[in-house]
């Protein structure tokens, strides 16, 4: 594969001012940023509100038309709508057709990917299946509360099974256990080779799942690198020991201090997330089989998507 | 082309589950169903039948065609306010398709829903019209008289121009009239020529001459016409005079005929329609000639050239008048769907359908104030001539809706021929319709659909 096709997005010098009705200068949104997203990678768009990876993102997407600088995706304009049958798009909020239930919803997607019917079926079941909705199928996505809805919007992303895939806060709105399988999901698919570009507030969604990140401010890349450069301690270590009595607890400390002369310590117990926690009280209410009229856990990952 | 009908589809769903346009429907189904059952009394048989027809279909299509601008506007405006467009755009599809997809999508629900209602309207009528209660030379009458489509024949005024040009020319030489003063003149001139043309002195006969074109059904054809008698300007409706006087039918060069078996007596003021049988008529263009012969001694009958004698031959059946009728107003949804598209596209919602509102009642009101438009000229009044002008402008770029709207000729049984069809595609339709879709695709395409701020 030449390094050309092996680079999906590549922004040089891009940037986007936003004018007024008469065409003077409001704010800049971004700023003569340059970055490149190669296959199968999960990259990560941080930043603060107004940071510009909203309109980086609808810049991609040719929503919104860079003012200045060269966007390619695919090694193509971002105009060129035969490349956007290789792109998955999660939006910030899910804009869905309220009278359409959820499998109507995923049948209209699919029929614009020019699917034949029955493979639109097929990828409609077992997406629902994925995200825990099968049950309410049928239910208009208006009666859906935001988590739901964004469960549709992530399953409408994947029915064309994308080589790209781009998710903008793909959490938000989510309970703890869906975030937790969104985020498995997301590694699936990373396994799978898919190239992911994911915008987040929550730094820790980021942390979990991508290898590269981008961060914004101003409109401009502050910082970017892979994660493991950008947040390894290099002049600190850490290990982790089985739970030890009390005695061998006061050995180990003294060992330290005295033997290897180090000050600067600390020995506890460690803790687990409050989301794990809550994964797991959830798991324990599911297996004593309590009810429930929203979504469900989601089950196996659909099969096209494996293919 | 999974993907355009994926995308009518999705608008047709969403117009038939949006709360407007169910209303729009019901309210629809229970005028077409009722109007024909409440009206009672119009005046004779054949009256009441035309205002059924009228008013069912008039109302109706008035409810269609705003369902459609409605529709148009919500569907492309909501989408880009609520950011629904932004699951579109990111797909495999075109702006250019988005927009005639959605485009389609409204005029061919609002096409379904035009038939489902004019099939409702023509089955009311046509339970109705063949009532027991009814006799059956009355249900001969308004299948003759209303459910038919006649086209009509006007009499030819050959030579009127140069007959003006040459009394004008004869009353204004050697005089030093200025230009307003000369238009004045005209005026009276046309006025008198017309006056004279019309007028068949005691005792003697005027013709009338018509260019008719055979059809299958021009052995049941008539003859209508109004007369004055002693004045043009008798519009009196009581003491009106009357005068014996007899019609003479000649088909080509064949002889001619009386129409009845001996003189009759007409009453000055009084709408006639007298049923002519032209058997004769050859292939192609025949001359008809009808002349009026003046018994009364001392009398002048008069004939206004506005309501000059005509021939209706009968040219089509009720139900293709019927669907001719459809077919314009199909043409007045495309155009309406076609603007509330475009129009959503560059503003809010509430604000397109204010534009388009402004848009209908311009086209409206300019169309009236042209068509009093002698009434507007002679007046000095200033206001009124700027209304004039200003309608005037209006409707070069403005298309009248009731243009779209040929309930009339239907209700009198009139044919809509294909003359008028083209020039309504002509005048109204093809121009405005491709400019106003070249209009909303390019701002659609030019549009950042990602600027938006949501509400």
């Amino acid at each position: 594969m030449s390094q050309e096709s092996n680079i999906i997005i590549s922004a040089k010098n891009i940037t986007k001012i936003f004018k007024d009705f008469w065409n003077r200068p409001k704010a800049k949104a971004v700023n003569g940023v340059s970055f490149e997203v190669k296959r199968g990678e999960v990259v990560g768009l941080l930043g603060p509100n107004g940071s510009g990876k909203s309109t980086t993102i609808k810049m991609i997407l040719n929503l919104l038309y860079p003012t200045a600088g060269e966007l390619k995706i695919f090694g193509k304009g971002t105009k060129d709508v035969n490349t956007k049958s290789k792109i998955g798009y999660l939006p910030e909020e899910t804009y869905l057709y309220k009278f359409l239930s959820a499998e109507e919803i995923l049948n209209f997607f699919g029929s614009l990917f020019n699917l034949p019917a029955k493979e639109v079926k097929k990828r409609t079941d077992e997406l629902l299946e994925m995200i825990g909705m099968s049950h309410v199928r049928r239910r208009l996505v208006g009666e859906f509360s935001k988590g739901m809805a964004r469960r549709i919007g992530m399953a409408q992303a994947l029915i064309n099974n994308p080589e790209l895939l781009i998710l903008d806060e793909p959490t938000s709105g989510l309970d703890p256990i869906a975030c937790n399988e969104m985020k498995n999901l997301i590694s699936f698919l990373k396994n799978k080779g898919k190239t992911i570009l994911v915008s987040s507030h929550l730094l820790s969604d980021i942390e979990e799942v991508c290898d590269r990140i981008i961060i914004l401010y101003g409109g401009r890349i502050a910082a970017e690198g892979s994660l493991e450069n950008l947040l390894k301690i290099y002049d600190k270590n850490i290990i982790t020991i089985p739970k030890q009595e009390d005695v061998q607890t006061e050995k180990l400390r003294r060992y330290l201090k005295e033997e290897l002369c180090i000050e600067d310590f600390s020995i506890g117990n460690p803790s687990m997330s409050l989301e794990k926690y809550f994964v797991k009280t959830m798991e324990k209410a599911r297996n004593d089989k309590s009810e429930t009229a929203g979504a469900k856990q989601g089950s196996v990952i659909a099969e096209y998507l494996n293919e | 082309m999974n993907r355009d009908i994926a995308i009518i589809k999705l608008t047709i769903i969403s117009t038939i589950r949006s709360y407007s346009f169910i209303s729009i429907t019901l309210l629809s189904c229970i005028f077409a169903f009722f109007i024909p059952l409440t009206v009672f009394s119009g005046g004779g048989l054949v009256d009441l039948f035309q205002i059924r027809i009228d008013y069912s279909l008039e109302i109706c299509s008035i409810l269609i065609f705003i369902s459609s601008v409605w529709s148009g506007c919500s569907i492309m405006a909501e989408d880009i306010e609520l950011y629904k467009i932004h699951m579109l755009v990111v797909k495999p599809i075109s702006k250019l398709r988005i927009w005639l997809n959605r485009f389609l999508g409204v005029f061919i629900i609002h096409l379904l829903f035009l038939m489902l209602i004019s099939f409702i309207i023509f089955l009311m009528l046509h339970i109705m019209s063949n009532k027991g209660s009814l006799s059956s030379r009355e249900k001969i009458e308004i299948k003759e008289k209303v459910f038919t489509g006649r086209k009509s024949y006007t009499s030819q005024l050959s030579g009127l121009n140069e007959e003006y040009s040459g009394e004008l020319n004869a009353r204004i030489k050697n005089t030093t009239l200025s230009e307003s003063e000369k238009i004045e003149m005209g005026k009276k001139v046309m006025y008198t020529i017309i006056s004279r043309r019309g007028e068949v002195k005691p005792g003697e006969s005027k013709t009338f001459l018509f260019n008719v074109v055979k059809t299958n059904y021009s052995n049941n054809s008539n003859f209508k016409f109004m007369l004055y008698i002693g004045s043009p300007d008798m519009l009196e409706r009581q003491n009106r005079p009357k005068a014996e006087g007899i019609w003479l039918l000649q088909v080509n060069n064949e002889r001619g005929v009386s129409l009845g078996e001996k003189p009759e007596t007409f009453i000055s003021n009084n709408k006639y329609e007298m049923s002519i049988s032209l058997k004769n008529l050859s292939e192609g263009e025949n001359v008809i000639k009808l002349t009026y012969q003046n018994l009364d001694k001392d009398r002048s009958v008069f004939f206004r050239v506005t309501e000059f004698p005509q021939v209706q031959i009968k040219s089509a059946n009720f139900i293709e008048n019927y669907l001719r009728c459809l077919l314009i107003m199909a043409l007045g949804i495309a155009l309406l769907s076609a603007i509330g598209c475009a129009l959503g596209c560059v503003f809010s919602f509430p604000v397109a359908v204010f534009v388009m509102a402004a848009y209908l009642l311009f086209g409206s009101l300019g169309n009236f104030i042209l068509s009093g438009n002698e009434i507007f000229l002679k007046n000095d009044d200033i206001q009124l001539k700027i209304g004039y002008s200003l309608s005037k402008s209006f409707l070069k770029v403005i298309t009248p809706i009731q243009k779209f709207q040929l309930s009339e000729y239907i209700s009198t049984g009139m044919l809509i021929d294909n003359g008028t069809i083209m020039e309504t595609i002509r005048k109204y339709f093809l121009i405005q319709f491709l400019a106003i879709s070249v209009i909303g695709i390019y701002v659609f395409y030019r549009r950042e659909l990602g600027m938006v701020a949501k509400r």
